[in-house]
This record gives structure tokens, sequence and C-alpha cells, in this order.
């Protein structure tokens, strides 16, 4: 029972490198084995339908939610993909006389195939258009049956579907129902190992946006197509079992509704966990079960679920069930007092402490002298507006590049086109003679030129640890085959982030808070966090978007003294700020813009010295004492 | 070439019809979309219920024409007040950026067709005709007037929000919380009010546009989820910004499907507004006459 609660009260993904506790997944087992068992001990017909009809529906709840949850991609189609698979399986068995299990396999990857072409415009437009769009083909797939009414039966619907044989017996209802029990049981498992794993991290960045997604080095259409393509074949595989129910389908078994009670099964369920849709779904199907007016209320009941989930219940169901379970959980081992572990609140990092000396030698060992950054001749407007006309300058490994001037001056739309976030009118970028110009950012990021941001884009849910984690993705791409099988390899990979992560926190000072949420942090320790996580990835050039905005008092100092362990690595810095006795106390070599245009370049002395500078600065007369210079 | 071009024209006039009331919704969508960055999901649905407490009040009880398409106006802005206050309202808190009102408006929708189900029945009610015209005849086509008369609707409403927007300042209002809510409450307009108002005047839009289509569709309570997603596509083939661009859309679109059921057969309504919707953004992924941009950052 206390492993049920631990399962319960669990944070899958929620600490990093966890060995996940053989208990937990004997409770898993438990519980499906005990579900699973229920109807068949009452020997009610009536209830192993149910049962049956929540676990088809729970497998496509829970695809849905690898989207929605997980990833935060409003792709609303999983119905239409869930009647494809039904209605390919079933024409094939009661048509053209297929094998069933063949029949079901085939039903699997049309699935899989209707929904990688369902989520084409995904990757064209973003967000609600998406939402609308997905939603609009889940609608019209059923109906498209209508149009060849000859195999599928059209709209009166398509009977004589033939359960599938083992031994010579079909499948009985219970079989059946074992059956989808098994799937759905697979379908959890696979998606727990994906979401423990590095991928994990990328579906969270992908939640966050693409910006975030591709300031670590990862293509967001990689992403999406996955994810799609996993959804699409959890859809699948609940319609390839869905039809030997009743032996019948028609185009009406998928209405809107079905997408309703699916989506709003996954909202008040909730997106931390992979089973939370189970319940959503089972609260749906079982809550207009008590009235005895079931369809006619049962809209309304999906309608309020989904605007009071979303409202009251954000983060789903999970959250208090989780609370509860934790609760419970302490309760028990109080009066034990000894074998028991604790559940652990926020997580304690599984790396255990990391090593500043390591995280040092490893920016060193990555380092490249021939590292040069060169930015010649940059231009880029935005309508009439000239943000950057003319914008020459380079950064050598082991130096801090200043980059300051005047707000609007073009500071990071320079770092916008070198990062490849804006595509530049005309100029070159390139690293140690590579070019960089016109590559995506995500691209960019993998030639080891990272950044951080004026805000910076973190993952506010997750832990620091795991935000630092999250710079590594582009190191070492798992398969996602690798991940969801949670083969070795996968778990090799996020331990070795894990320890990587830890040693990068010790050398930025944050090691104490590995175990916090991001969002728990002051701005200056998020500042720093973010600093860690674009050195993750071992860059030979970091741009730095003013990193010491929103610093108090001795995080400046703390800011500083890292900048200078990174330069002493090796790294070639680029750092855009307004702090000058930052600048000036760091800097090698300072730039200075003025309208898109370099001014001035030479070390802070010239700088300083230089009189158009102060005229850009302190405006016409120089009667201020330079107090900022 | 075909025998004889009179089933076409007649599919082309009946297309401008439903067109009409694609243009509605759509011009619904693009008012609420422009002042709050929501696309109000449950908009079919309030022009559902124009439909029916017009059949209710006109009908039903006998109450005048006029006195009732004011009632039914009002009613259907009131409860499209209401549906901002409890689905939109509450979500301005939890950050600008949340989509979470895709889940809620889409809530709203199936909740206020399930209430409309149960008040109104599952049946199908007939409305008559609200002007006594007799069908007229333009080269052997029939044109009915109810159709013309919710063409003339969407053109008269799509002009006047365009001169709301245009020349006044409530539109601009809504123009600049549109483009930018923290920076237009800066400069001292209470966005949780325009947020609250364009619903309610879309609602009101929607409202009167159900009463005249009822007479052409019937008053149903399962009469607005087709037309949500229809007016999303009308939307997204005009274009996002303009009441003009909602109502090309519209009518574009009806007299495509009218057309593509005449050739083809109605099986195919659906699939083929899928197929101009996929079209679109292959294509233009702005729509025909779009002037806004999604922000990329």
């Amino acid at each position: 029972m206390t492993a049920v609660l631990k399962t319960i009260a669990g944070v899958p993904g929620g600490t990093a490198g966890r060995r996940p506790g053989t208990a937990r997944e004997i409770a898993l087992v438990a519980v499906f084995a005990v579900v699973a068992v229920l109807p068949l001990i009452a020997g009610d017909k009536f209830w192993t339908r149910k049962l049956f009809v929540i676990a088809v529906m729970s497998i496509v709840a829970v695809g849905l939610n690898l989207v929605l949850g997980y990833a935060g991609e409003y792709a609303l189609g999983q119905v239409g993909i869930f009647a494809a698979g039904a209605y390919v399986t079933g024409v094939l068995t009661a048509t053209y006389g297929w094998n069933a299990w063949a029949a079901m396999l085939a039903g699997v990857l049309a699935a899989a195939l209707i929904g990688l072409v369902a989520s084409v415009p995904g990757l064209r437009v973003g967000g609600w258009y998406f939402a609308l769009t997905s939603l609009f083909i889940a609608t019209v797939i059923p109906q498209t049956v209508k149009i060849i009414p000859k195999p599928t039966g059209g709209e009166f619907g398509l009977a004589g579907i033939d359960r599938p044989t083992v031994l010579g017996h079909a499948l009985s209802t219970p079989a059946l129902y074992a059956l989808s029990l098994v799937l759905l049981g697979l379908s959890l498992l696979g998606l727990r190992n994906l979401t423990r794993s590095t991928w994990g991290l990328a579906f969270a960045c992908l939640r966050r946006g693409d910006i975030c997604l591709r300031s670590v080095g990862v293509s967001p259409t990689r992403v999406r197509l996955t994810i799609y393509l996993l959804a699409a074949v959890l859809a699948g595989v609940g319609g390839a079992v869905y039809p030997f129910l009743d032996g019948f389908i028609s185009p009406d078994a998928f209405p809107l509704s079905l997408s309703i009670l699916i989506i709003g099964a996954t909202i008040i369920g909730g997106s931390d966990a992979v089973w939370a849709p189970v319940i959503g779904v089972a609260i749906l199907q079982f809550v207009p079960e008590v009235s005895d007016r079931f369809d006619k209320y049962a809209l309304l009941i999906y309608g309020l679920a989904l605007v009071l989930g979303s409202l009251l219940l954000p983060r789903g169901l999970v959250v208090p069930l989780r609370r509860g379970a934790s609760a419970l959980l302490a309760a028990a081992a109080r009066p034990g007092a000894g074998t028991g572990g604790g559940t652990g609140t926020g997580g304690v990092p599984a790396g255990g402490t990391g090593s500043a000396d390591a995280a040092v030698a490893r920016l060193t060992g990555a380092a490249d002298p021939g590292a040069v950054l060169e930015v010649a001749g940059l231009g880029k407007a935005f309508g009439g507006n000239q943000a950057v006309a003319d914008v020459s300058f380079t950064a050598r490994p082991g130096q801090i590049t200043a980059v300051i001037g005047a707000n609007g001056c073009g500071k990071t739309t320079t770092l916008n086109l070198i990062s490849g976030f804006y595509r530049a009118d005309r100029g070159r970028v390139g690293v140690g003679g590579t070019p960089l110009e016109g590559r995506a950012p995500h691209r960019v990021v993998r030639e080891r030129v990272s950044r951080t941001f004026q805000t910076p884009l973190l993952l506010p849910d997750r832990t620091v640890l795991e935000n630092v984690m999250a710079g590594m993705l582009t190191r070492t791409p798992v398969g996602a085959a690798t991940a969801i099988l949670g083969l070795p390899a996968a778990r090799r990979a996020r331990a070795g982030f894990a320890a990587d992560a830890a040693d990068l926190l010790a050398f930025a000072g944050l090691a104490h808070l590995a175990g916090q949420e991001a969002d728990t942090l002051s701005p200056g320790r998020q500042r720093l966090l973010e600093v860690a996580r674009a050195l993750a990835g071992s860059p030979a050039v970091l741009l730095l978007d003013e990193p010491a905005a929103g610093l108090v008092g001795a995080e400046v100092d703390e800011l500083a003294a890292l900048l200078r362990a990174v330069r002493g690595a090796g790294v070639a810095i680029v750092l855009v700020e307004h702090n000058m006795r930052l600048v000036m106390g760091l800097a090698d070599h300072v730039v200075v813009l003025d309208t898109g245009t370099v001014i001035a370049t030479g070390t802070p002395d010239e700088v300083r010295a230089d009189a158009a500078v102060a005229r850009s600065y302190l405006g016409r007369s120089r009667t201020e004492k330079g107090e900022g210079l | 070439m075909p025998d004889s071009w009179e089933p076409y024209i007649s599919a082309l006039v009946a297309g401008l019809g439903v067109g009409g009331v694609y243009a509605l919704v759509a011009m619904g969508y693009n008012l609420v979309f422009r002042a709050t960055g929501v696309f109000n999901l449950a908009q079919g649905q309030l022009l559902s219920y124009g439909a029916l407490i017009g059949f209710t009040l006109w009908v039903t009880h006998g109450t005048p024409l006029l006195l009732a398409l004011l009632a039914v106006t009002a009613a259907v802005a009131a409860i499209g007040f209401l549906q901002e206050r409890i689905t939109v309202a509450p979500l301005s808190r939890a950050g600008s950026n949340s989509m979470a009102w895709v889940i809620t408006t889409l809530g709203a929708s199936v909740a206020l067709e399930n209430v409309a189900q149960l008040v109104w029945g599952g049946d199908q009610h007939p409305v008559p005709s609200l002007i006594e015209l007799d069908a007229w005849s333009i080269g052997g086509a029939t044109v009915q007037p109810a159709n013309m008369l919710i063409l003339l609707t969407a053109l008269a409403v799509a002009a006047a929000l365009t001169a709301v927007t245009r020349y006044t300042r409530a539109g601009k209002t809504w123009s600049a919380t549109a483009e930018d809510a923290e920076a237009a409450r800066v400069r001292g307009i209470n966005t949780r009010r325009v947020g609250a108002v364009s619903f309610a005047v879309a609602a009101a839009i929607s409202g009167f546009a159900g009463f005249v289509v009822a007479p052409v569709t019937g008053a149903s309570f399962d009469m607005g989820s087709s037309l949500t997603l229809a007016g999303f596509v009308a939307i997204a083939v005009g274009g996002f910004g303009s009441a003009g661009g909602a109502l090309a859309g519209g009518l574009i679109l009806g007299v495509i499907n009218s057309e593509a059921v005449l050739v083809l057969s109605a099986a195919w309504q659906d699939v083929v507004t899928l197929l101009v919707l996929l079209a679109i953004l292959a294509v233009r992924p702005n729509g025909l006459f779009g002037t806004y941009r999604e922000r990329v950052i």
C-alpha cells in the first residue's frame, strides 16, 4: 500500500538521475492487476465493457497528455487519429477479411501516418491556430468514410468486425479488456521512461517556447514530429482494439464530444504525471454515470470540467493527489520511524555535490584557441528602422569583449543576428572560419555559440539542476526508441547530465540550490543559473545579454568572478551590458555602438578617453565627471 | 459546358447566404480576437442562442418582430458578457501568455450547447421568413429573400465594424489593447472592460445574426458547433484583423461549399471545408486579406 502511495507521491522526472525504486514498479503492476481482476470477479458484463472503454480512452488521452501536458502543444486531433486507426482495422478485418491481429498492426501504422500528415499544419502555424486546425481535422476524419461508403459502410456504419483469435478461439470480452489493459500499461511504461529521460527536458523546453528549445541547440521540428508521432501511435493503438468490443463502428462513434472528453480528462488529470489522464478519463466516464440521465448532462459535465479544471486546478488533480499521498506516507512513517527513507519534498540531486574544478577542466578541455568570433559588416532593418547598420568586431577566446551603447543602439539585435534568431540583411558571422550566418539558431548553438537572454528563459517549474541539464541536450542525443525502452544508454545519458550539471552548479556557486524549482530563485540567481546553462554545452563562444540587469550588491561580484573564471577557461565571451563598473572592470576589449554603427573600439581605457563615446553617452557637453565611464 | 447554368447560379446564391452566416461568426471571432487575443470558441453557440431565443419570443409568444430582435440581441449580449467574466477574465491573472482560454472557451461552447438542448430539446424548430417576399428569379435561378437578408446583414455588420474600428475612439482603444495589452494599461485603458465589452458586442452581433439566419437553417441546439469551425476557416481564408477579411472569407467558403455539395455530394461538405483550410495554410497562412501577424518573440 505504501508503495502505491509512493508511486502517487513520486515526482517522475522531477529529480534527476534517481533510480526508480522497484517497489513502485511492483505497486503499479499491483494496481493494474487489481483493477483488471475486479470486473472479472464480479462477472459483470456492464462494468467489463465500461472499464474497457476507459482503458481505450486512457490510451488516447495519455498520448494527448504527452503533447498537450508535457510539451504544451495544442494538437487536439487525437480523436480523429483514433477514428482512423479504428476504421483501418475494422475495414481490413470486416471488408477485406484480414487476420484481426494483422489488421490491428496496419491500423496502428495507418494512424501513425495520418497523425504525421495531420500534424504538418502544426509545424507551420503554432498555438491556438493549430489547436483549431487539429480539432477540425479530428471532426472531419470520421466524416470522410461517408465519401467512400463501399469498403467503410458509410454513414450507417461497418458491422462484422470479428474479434482476433488465440489458438483458434476468439477473444472473450474479459480477454479483450485484459488486452486493452496490457496496452495501456505498456503505453504508460514507455511514456514514463521517455519523460524521465533527457527527452523530458526537451519537452519542458518546448513548453517554454521554441526560443528556449533552440537556445539549448535542439530543433523544435524534430521534437514536435517525435511527439506528434508518438501521440498518433497511441491513438492508433486505442483505435485498433476499440472496434472489436461491438464488432461495429460508425462515424457517430467519434463525435466532437469525444474530443472534449479526451481533452477534459487530460486537463483535470494534470500534466505532471503520465498516469494522470487515466484518472481524468475514469472521472469523466463515471461521474455522468451517477446521474441516471447520462446522455442529457454528459456534455455539460465535460464542459464544466474543462472550465473549472483550467481555472481551479491548472496543474490538474495530480497535485492534490500527490499532496494527499505524501501526507499519508508521512503519517505512516512517523510511528515506524526507521526503514522508510521518506519521500523527499523537492528531491535531492543524485549526482551528489559537484566539483567546480571538474567543470573548469571540461570547459578548458573543450576550449579552442582558434575559435575566434568574427562579425563583419552586419546590417539589419525592421521596416524603415535600421536597427543595425554596420557592425564589425572580433571576439577572441580567453577574452571578454564588451558591447556597450545607449538603449536602442542595436546591441541586442546584434546578439540576435549572431545567434541566428534574426536573419541579417548583409554581413558575415563566423567562428574559427566556419560561417554562421543564415543558420537556424539551434544550429548556431551546435557550433558551440551559446547565449543568455535579457529575460532569463528558464524552466520555471523544474529544478535548478534540471535547468542546467537542459543545456546539455545538444551534446548527447538519445534516440526516442532508446528512451522509451528505458535502455541503459538513456539512463546513463541522464545520469551523465546530472553529474556534469552538478559540477557546473558548484562552479556557479549555486550547488546548494540544486533541488529547488527555478522560479523560487532571486532574479540575480536566475541570471547566474542561465549562465550556467549556457555553459552546459561547453561553448567556445558565450553571448551574454545584460547578465547584470536586476542584480544587487554582492550578486554583481559573484557574476564578475564567474565570468573571470569562464574567461580563464579559454571561452570567448561577448558581454552586452549597461553596468559600466562591471564592464570596465572585466572587459579586455570594448565595442561601442551608436544607432547601429560601431563608433569606437579598444581597451576600456581607450574607450573611456574617446570623445565620440562621451558625446554618445553623456550628451553634448561633458559636464559630469564620467561616473558611468 | 453544362447543359444549364441554373443549378450553379442557385447554388451560388444559396452559398452567399450560408457564407453570410460564416462571415457573421467570423466577424464575432475577429472582434473579440482583436480586442483580447482570445478566440471565443463558443461564438457559434451564441449564434444558436439568438436563433432559439428568437424562436421562443417571436414564434411561440408572438412578440412583435422588432421588439423580439432587440430582446434577442440584448439577451445574447448578456450571455456573452457573462461568458467572458466566467471563462476568460479569471485567466488574465494567470499570465498573459497562457493559452488556457482554448480549453475554457471550448468548455463554454459544449456547456452552452448542452443547456440549449435541455431548454429547447433536441428538435429543429422551424422559423418562418422574417419578411413577406416572394422568391425571385434571375436567369432561371431561384433567389430566396431570406438568403439575401443574411447577406445584407453580413454586409451591414462588416461596414459598421469597419467604421467603428477606423473612426471611433472605442475602436482605436480596442486596437491598442490588441496590439499590446500591457502598454494599453499603462496609458490608462481599462483592458478588463475592453475584454468584457468586446465579448458582449460580438455576442450581440451573433444573437442578431442567429435570429436572421433561423428562417433558413431552423433553430436548433446543435447549429453552433459546425459554425464554430466554419467561422474559423472563414477567418483563416479571409485573414485576421479586419471585418472585411472575415466577410470575404465567409462568402468565399460559403460559395465553395455550396458548389462542392452540388458537384460532388453532401458528404463532401466538411471535407471540402478542411481542404480549403489546408490549402490556405499551405499557400497564405495569413489569409487572403490578412493584416494581423502573430508576434514571434
